[in-house]
């Protein structure tokens, strides 16, 4: 587990680094957002009806829709990306030559490889 | 040439490739390969699965190699590109599994007792891309103390002792893009000391180096890896200077067959052949062409002139022996000597022949 934590922190200090673009990425969140709600508040007298056994609230409805997308992108990709990228860089072989288990390790690297990705998707989708 | 012989004397304690200790003395060495074979499957094209469906062809990478390595010595290993030195390495390094032979480090059984291993042994095998280029030298190792199971302010105290070992203190907040290659490979090395094994792996550590970086890397091995950290290093390199001035004995390694180990002297000596030059004015002199012909001398080969003396180098098969007998009989036919001296086997040259002698052996197998 600790060493599954010490890759996250790895990560997430390496996506720090690039500070224009976490920013970006961060602000690129809400720029997705604002026309998302327009539109839907916009189109929530007709899509109310072909929603209402799911939700109310058409905006809510989109939000749900657009986060379980993401999560489900990133966790199926996760691990090929990671191992891929490990492969490549050598990063991998240095890693599995460690005393750390393959299991947390694999468990690490998934879950930094997932944060990587969804702030790339979250600013690639606001492109 | 003093350094070498001196070298020659510990070889001569190790062991060679023919004569394996047993296993049970496995423990008395730091790394031992007992038979040790590898193969991986041929990429095949979609026309020729199509053809031969049921056909899996396999490249041997190594084939039934054996040696061992002492505690605290400095073994090279050394071949043509494809010899098989790496995926040694890697099967060293738990990576890879061997399809047949076994091999132990500090005793530990690479299949069976892998994170075993993994606790006395640290492969330098990837190049600087390893490295998370973006985090600080000190995160970097921080990263991989933990990676290790060091815990607390261990790692901090274990961190700063490794970048001064490696002479990197002072750069130690600095991000690794910002590092020159011979800081990366500096790094390389102190992520592998983090968690103090006592066999280290080094593949082509200085290939990406400058000669002069390159001098100061080869230093601070002997002194400080060898010397004071007291490792035992094996080392797979292409270069010449890193073997004389730091290994105790090589390994020559061709298609994944072993093809000699010892010093590079003994190697030269096993050979039968020995380099001498010649400085005369007679280069020409059909002395020695009688010579050549007779099969006292091997090829002949004119070097250039130094100070007016032609200076012609021939190999000599059969010792100091010979080689008096041959300056004795060039004065007495009237060649005019000013030097005769033994010089040492270029290691290119060494190693071509060993691995023409090598494939001359399998065509007649």
């Amino acid at each position: 587990m600790r060493e599954a934590l010490a890759l996250v922190q790895a990560s997430w200090r390496t996506q720090r680094s690039y500070r224009v673009s976490m920013v970006l990425s961060i602000l690129s969140l809400g720029v997705t957002v604002l026309p998302v709600y327009f539109v839907s508040k916009a189109l929530q007298p007709y899509a109310a009806e072909s929603i209402a056994n799911q939700a109310s609230n058409y905006f809510g409805f989109l939000v749900v829709g657009f986060i379980a997308l993401i999560f489900v992108s990133t966790t199926v990709g996760s691990i090929p990306d990671a191992v891929g990228s490990g492969i490549g860089t050598g990063t991998l072989e240095a890693l599995l030559s460690t005393r750390a288990s393959i299991p947390s390790l694999l468990a690490g690297m998934a879950t930094a490889s997932c944060g990587a990705r969804s702030r790339r998707y979250s600013f690639s989708s606001s492109q | 040439m003093s350094g070498l012989a001196a070298r020659d004397d510990a070889s001569s304690l190790s062991v060679s490739g023919d004569s394996l200790p047993p296993l049970s003395d496995a423990k008395n060495f730091a790394v031992v390969l007992d038979g040790i074979s590898k193969s991986f499957p041929v990429r095949r094209t979609w026309g020729d699965m199509a053809r031969h469906p049921m056909l899996r062809p396999r490249a041997p990478v190594l084939q039934n190699v054996s040696l061992a390595v002492s505690e605290g010595e400095f073994f090279g290993l050394l071949g043509p590109n494809g010899a098989g030195k790496t995926t040694m390495f890697k099967m060293l390094a738990t990576l890879v599994l061997p399809d047949a032979g076994t091999a132990t480090v500090g005793g530990f059984d690479v299949v069976g007792e892998s994170s075993k291993v993994r606790s006395v042994l640290a492969p330098v095998i990837a190049d600087e891309r390893s490295l998370y280029w973006r985090l600080t030298a000190f995160q970097n190792l921080e990263l991989f103390a933990k990676l290790q199971g060091m815990r607390g302010a261990a790692i901090r105290t274990r961190v700063n002792e490794v970048l001064h070992v490696v002479g990197l203190a002072d750069t130690g907040e600095k991000i690794v893009a910002a590092f020159s290659s011979g800081m990366k490979q500096r790094l390389l090395i102190a992520r592998a000391l983090v968690a103090q094994p006592r066999v280290l792996l080094l593949d082509e550590p200085t290939r990406s180096l400058d000669p002069i970086s390159a001098r100061a890397f080869r230093t601070f091995l002997r002194d400080e890896i060898s010397g004071r950290q007291g490792c035992t290093v094996l080392l797979a390199t292409h270069s010449a200077d890193e073997v004389l001035e730091l290994c105790n004995r090589v390994a020559v390694l061709d298609h994944g067959r072993l093809l000699a180990t010892g010093s590079t002297t003994s190697l030269a000596r096993d050979l039968g052949e020995e380099r001498y030059a010649l400085f005369t004015r007679d280069a020409n002199h059909p002395a020695l062409a009688a010579m050549v012909q007779r099969g006292v001398v091997g090829t002949l080969t004119v070097r250039g002139e130094e100070d007016g003396w032609t200076r012609v180098d021939m190999e000599v098969v059969g010792g100091m022996e010979r080689a008096a007998q041959i300056v004795a009989t060039l004065v007495e036919q009237g060649v005019v000597v000013a030097r005769f001296e033994k010089v040492p086997l270029p290691l290119a040259d060494l190693i071509d022949r060993i691995v023409r002698r090598g494939a001359e052996e399998r065509s007649n197998a």
